[in-house]
Formats: C-alpha cells, sequence, structure tokens
C-alpha cells in the first residue's frame, strides 16, 4: 500500500474515475469509485497483466460513448 | 476447495475484497475532486495535499508524542485543518502583494468565502480567466474586486479572521449581495421581448408562462431575444 510510487498513479486513477463518473457528478465518484475497484480486482484474477490499463481503457471506451461520463451532465 | 471459473474461490473473493478497499479509496479522493469541481469548474488536485498531511501528522504523532492510536487519529485532521485555516488566511495577505493573480489561487486552494456565493464564483472564475491581468479585466467589469484586492493586500491575519467568520456570515445572513454583484450582461439576459407589443418582461423562470398586462390580462406568449418561448 505505501509504495513510493502509489500516490502519484493514485492520483491519475482517481482523476479517470471522476472523468468517468462524470465531472462535478458526487454520486458518479462514489458509484464509479467502487466499481472500478472491483473491476481492477477482478482483472487481477482473471488477467493480471491488464489490471494497470483496465480503467483507462474503460475511461476511452466511456468518453466514446458518453463524454459527458456516466453520470455527468452535457452542458 | 469450490473453484469459480477455475479460479479458487479464496483467491478470488480475496481479490474482491482488495478491489472494494481500493475502490472505496478511489470513491474517497475522487469525491474531492468532483465537489470541487462541481462547485468552481476548476480541476484542483490540491485536497491530495491535505489528505498527505493528515497520514504525515498521523505519523508523527504516532512517532514522537507518546500518543497512541485513537488519539492520533482524533488530533491528526485538527491539526490539518488548523494549517488549512492558516493557509486560507495567511496565504492572501502575504503573497497577493507580491502577485496578484495568486488571489484566485488563494481561493480556488482553499475554499472560498461565505458572502455571496455566486457572486464569489463570479470573482474565481473571472481571476481563473485572467490571472494578473487585473487591469484589463477591471475595464471589462465593473465588479469591485481591485479594492477588495488591495484590502485583502494589506489585512492581517486576525482582520483577514475577523472578516470571514463575523462579516461575511453577517453578510450572507442578510441574503443581500448575490444579487448586486450580478453581471452587467445578466440582467440584460433576464430580460425578453414580447413579441406582441415589443416591450421587455422579467422572466420568471424557465418555462413559465406570462401574462401580458398591456393587453388587459390576456395570455400572450412572449419570446426572448434568442428565440426562447415560454
Amino acid at each position: 500500500m505505501c509504495h513510493r510510487r502509489w500516490v502519484p498513479e493514485l492520483i491519475i486513477v482517481v482523476f479517470a474515475v471522476v472523468v468517468i463518473g462524470g465531472m462535478g457528478s458526487i454520486l458518479g465518484a462514489i458509484v464509479t469509485g467502487f466499481g472500478l475497484g472491483v473491476i481492477e480486482g477482478l482483472t487481477k484474477v482473471f488477467f493480471p497483466e491488464a489490471s494497470n490499463t483496465v480503467i483507462f481503457v474503460i475511461m476511452a471506451i466511456v468518453l466514446l460513448v458518453r463524454p459527458a461520463g456516466l453520470f455527468g451532465r452535457r452542458a | 476447495m469450490i473453484e469459480i471459473f477455475g479460479i479458487p474461490s479464496q483467491a478470488l473473493f480475496g481479490q474482491l475484497l482488495i478491489g472494494l478497499i481500493n475502490g472505496s479509496f478511489y470513491a474517497l479522493l475522487s469525491l474531492g475532486l468532483a465537489v470541487i469541481f462541481g462547485m468552481l469548474n476548476i480541476i484542483n488536485f490540491s485536497h491530495g495535499a491535505q489528505y498527505m498531511m493528515g497520514a504525515f501528522a498521523a505519523y508523527l504523532i504516532l512517532q514522537y508524542s507518546g500518543l497512541g492510536y485513537w488519539p492520533a487519529l482524533i488530533i491528526a485532521p485538527i491539526l490539518v485543518g488548523i494549517t488549512g485555516i492558516i493557509s486560507r488566511t495567511s496565504v492572501p495577505s502575504a503573497a497577493i502583494q507580491a502577485r496578484p493573480s495568486l488571489w484566485s489561487a488563494a481561493h480556488v486552494w482553499s475554499g472560498f468565502d461565505l458572502r455571496g456565493r455566486r457572486a464569489q464564483l463570479l470573482r474565481i472564475r473571472r481571476f481563473a480567466l485572467y490571472g494578473a491581468r487585473v487591469a484589463a479585466w477591471r475595464a471589462e467589469s465593473r465588479l469591485h474586486v481591485p479594492s477588495e484586492l488591495s484590502r485583502l493586500g494589506h489585512c492581517g491575519f486576525a482582520r483577514h479572521l475577523h472578516r470571514d467568520l463575523v462579516c461575511n456570515r453577517a453578510h450572507a445572513a442578510r441574503r443581500v449581495p448575490a444579487r448586486r454583484h450580478r453581471e452587467p450582461d445578466a440582467g440584460a439576459r433576464l430580460r425578453h421581448q414580447c413579441a406582441a407589443h415589443d416591450h421587455a418582461h422579467l422572466r420568471l423562470r424557465r418555462g413559465a408562462r406570462r401574462i401580458c398586462r398591456r393587453d388587459g390580462g390576456a395570455d400572450l406568449q412572449c419570446v426572448t431575444a434568442d428565440g426562447f418561448r415560454n
């Protein structure tokens, strides 16, 4: 947990979580945070090599389908 | 041992638990980003620094003060809160005279005043846009930020704290400033033109029907300048 590289990686992942959930959406941040944590854990079980990239793949897919995020509103 | 998709159930559920723990971290940290972005429309990572300071304070208390885990758990957030208050009050007065654009950074960094939240948001957005070009911004806007800027620059810690805790709270209780600090253009946007009589109405709210009193109370449709009907 207390790895030296952990904090920068965490901030990047957290930003991805916010983008996926929708910028400014509190519900989106909570739901997406828990969801992506579980998806990351399951990826570590079934395909460990992709566990670091799965969040960003999901982010790319979500941004293609819904550019405002899952719970975000269009401006 | 039970296997699920060829994976031992213990390993699977163990990773699921770790995933939930990581997910709660993600949710907690992304909440900070989401709230700040929702209020200010500015992406701000400084809560990560506060998070780090909390952990560091807890470590120092545990290591050097001789207190136990639970006292450290209570004292560390209080210490970080005091640090936030000090940064909120000291950074503007110390740094703005040197560089006015820091005013926005300080406010974005440590939250914003109680007084007139909408007006405050407008100021923060303006400063985020214009940065140090206060003079150009002053020529364009009628908000009295330059005077506030000088006031902030000269006041000390106690005066600033008094302004935040006493004056602004009383000011907010009267609910005066939001309308006063509204942009000049905002009033014009709120008006819309009556198509029948060529005079302006104040729009009540989006989607509300407006009764034109010049026609004896007849229910007419009024059209905004940009074609919006209500």
